[in-house]
């Protein structure tokens, strides 16, 4: 059944201009604004990545300079984190479904949703400014004493991120708020989906670790601006202190991006299965735990930084025992799959990807995480492949499969399923290209970051430029085909993946009013009786 | 809490709001003080604990924990313990560098 008019999108004489988006509280609404802006802001990162394999064609300059090329860096890193894969499951999915999942009509403090996307506005046009002004030279992580010393526009990517992380604070608050005060009767803490306790989970990382990175942030302009001297050693400062405060955050921030992604697989797998989720307290709780001891791993970026060897040992300690609740979620959705009766639809394509992915980027990063090895690999291409199969491999190919999954339910129509299955085999294909010899020539010693490299490193550049050709081209087969089934694919039903959770009782797309009554819940989220 | 119509709760009046600044603005100078000595360590350590009792007037008071109940207090419970776990892991750096 799909809803009158086009439900919350407009039409049927609702309100639908530009300024009918842009001031929107309607949690829907927002999660389309957050939708369109950060896969704009996607585009922008993708391009830059692709210059940066593409000037490593041939030794020397091919394309631009070795300045251009940092700066390059820099940005895609910015874009493509702060930008993309922090905010894009959270804000996107997130906003549109979790009320919707807890039988909500709205989160808790709409106004401040509407907030938080223009600060993320705010926040974007900032870090893009740098883009026209001379991007910063730094990496992503701005370390110090460099970033305090060079003369690109260090401080306004700073500030930049800073007002992206109140952004991100603003949705963790309202998620968390939203989960403790809204849920529909009968909707107890064990019948909520696991997307949702994804989510939960996430919003109190954002919450508890993104003002940590704020005040460093400040505390490095206060540096730039005022010569105070915390950070740089020349005034007395401490450089490692920056990197601790800023990993406090950044690699909590690497569940921020995950565990959303994991929440998008646990309601896919079981919905394609046929079967109750295996292990749902277990995968509720490991959320927890990822949340809670990912909070504590952070050393182990700073390994070969001049931190002490207690640290070391401590941080490789807690980098193994994060491994456990990430492996209870693996282990459970391949238990679910046992004996199912198993649809080969898109997003179950993606989700097994995603678990392939995942699994080498978390096997990667138990190599890196012991200290001996670790000193070995610290900095080089084995370290970029790592991360990519964490963050795009794992959360990108799970917000893939979550477009996949619910677009039809946020567009109320139907993309080209065989096209969309081809895309994800190009991607797939793609993706390991580009990122697998990366883990070869890491071991063999390339360093990340350089804008040359030794002839014995050509082939397997080569392989990896090849790589992202075929990963940019899958890119655009998938993405044009969401935006043709977007505007006008086919007519979908409320529940074409007879799912049983909240979000497949109501239109497609949903009215402006998620539910006219709010429902009563009186069963648990993967109970799939009574359904195709 | 002070607004929202919340029963059972009371409010916080504006003498008590001046008066907590005025303390504020007393531990202020007596930090600024005590960092001016030359007393060693009692130096840092001072003006240390002088700014985790601001911090306790700022959350009773401006933040209403005083009269907040149940998850609010919790989240500065997880908030505390989340700076008590991060100051001893970076401590475990710092002290034996």
């Amino acid at each position: 059944m799909a809803s009158e008019g086009a439900g919350y999108l407009g039409g049927g004489g609702g309100p639908n201009g530009l300024s009918s988006w842009i001031f929107s509280t309607d949690h829907k609404r927002i999660g389309i604004l957050y939708l369109v802006s950060i896969l704009s802001f996607f585009v922008v990162g993708v391009s830059l990545g692709f210059l940066m394999r593409l000037e490593l064609i041939s030794h020397g300059p091919t394309i631009m300079e070795a300045s251009t090329y940092n700066s390059v860096f820099t940005l895609h890193g910015v874009v493509m984190l702060f930008l993309f894969i922090i905010p894009a499951t959270p804000s996107i999915f997130g906003n549109f479904f979790l009320p919707i999942m807890i039988g909500a009509n709205d989160v808790s403090f709409p106004k401040l949703n509407l907030l938080s996307w223009w600060f993320y506005m705010a926040g974007a046009a900032l870090a893009l400014a740098t883009l026209a002004l001379g991007p910063a030279d730094t990496g992503w992580t701005f370390y110090a004493p460099y970033s305090l010393r060079t003369g690109t526009y260090v401080s306004l990517a700073v500030f930049a991120v800073f007002v992206l992380g109140l952004s991100s604070i603003l949705t963790g608050i309202n998620f968390v708020t939203t989960v403790h005060r809204l849920r529909a009767p009968g909707m107890g803490f064990w019948r909520m989906p696991l997307f949702v306790w994804a989510v939960y989970a996430t919003a109190w990382i954002q919450i508890v670790a993104t003002p940590i990175l704020g005040v460093n942030l400040l505390l490095v302009i206060a540096e730039r601006v005022f010569g105070i001297g915390v950070f740089d050693p020349a005034k007395g400062g401490d450089p490692i202190l920056y990197q601790h405060l800023f990993w406090i955050y950044s690699h909590p921030a690497v569940y921020i991006m995950i565990l959303p992604g994991m929440g998008i697989i646990s309601e896919i797998i079981p919905v394609f299965a046929r079967k109750v989720i295996f292990g749902y307290r277990a995968i509720a709780y490991s959320s927890l735990g990822i949340a809670g001891v990912g909070s504590l791993v952070w050393g182990h970026h700073m390994f070969v930084s001049g931190s002490s060897y207690t640290a070391g040992v401590i941080f490789s300690f807690f980098t193994f025992l994060v491994a456990i609740p990430s492996a209870i979620k693996v282990f459970n959705w391949v238990g679910t799959l046992y004996k199912g009766s198993i649809w080969l639809g898109t997003p179950f394509f993606f989700a097994l990807a995603f678990i392939f992915l995942f699994s080498i980027g978390g096997l990667t990063g138990l190599i890196l995480g012991a200290l001996s090895v670790n000193v070995h690999l610290h900095d080089t291409y084995f370290v970029v492949s790592h991360f990519h199969y964490i963050k795009f491999g794992g959360a990108g190919f799970a917000f893939f499969a979550g477009l996949h999954y619910w677009l039809p339910k946020m567009t109320g129509r139907m993309y080209n399923a065989r096209v969309a299955n081809w895309s994800c085999l190009i991607l797939f294909i793609g993706f390991n290209t580009l990122f697998f010899p990366m883990l070869l020539l890491g071991i063999e010693g390339m360093p990340r970051r350089y804008f040359d490299y030794l002839p014995q490193y050509s082939t397997l550049q080569i392989v990896s430029i090849v790589g992202s050709w075929v990963l940019v081209a899958g890119l655009i087969i998938m993405f044009a085909n969401l935006l043709r089934g977007a505007f006008r694919g086919a007519r979908t039903t409320e529940n074409p993946w007879g799912g049983a959770t909240l979000e497949w009782k109501i239109p497609s797309p949903p009215g402006r009013e998620n539910f006219e009554k709010i429902p009563e819940v009186t069963k648990g989220p993967y109970d799939f009786r009574g359904l195709r | 809490m002070s607004e929202g119509g919340e029963e059972g709760r009371e409010r916080t009046g504006y003498a008590t709001y001046a008066l907590v600044w005025l303390g504020l603005m007393g531990l202020t100078w007596l930090s600024v003080t005590v960092a001016g000595l030359e007393a060693g360590a009692l130096k840092i350590a001072g003006p240390l604990v002088i700014a985790a009792i601001k911090a306790v007037f700022v959350l009773a008071f401006f933040m209403h924990l005083k009269t907040e109940r149940g998850l609010i207090r919790w989240v500065v419970v997880i908030g505390l313990i989340a700076f008590i776990v991060s100051g001893a892991l970076v401590f475990s750096d710092v002290a034996y560098r």
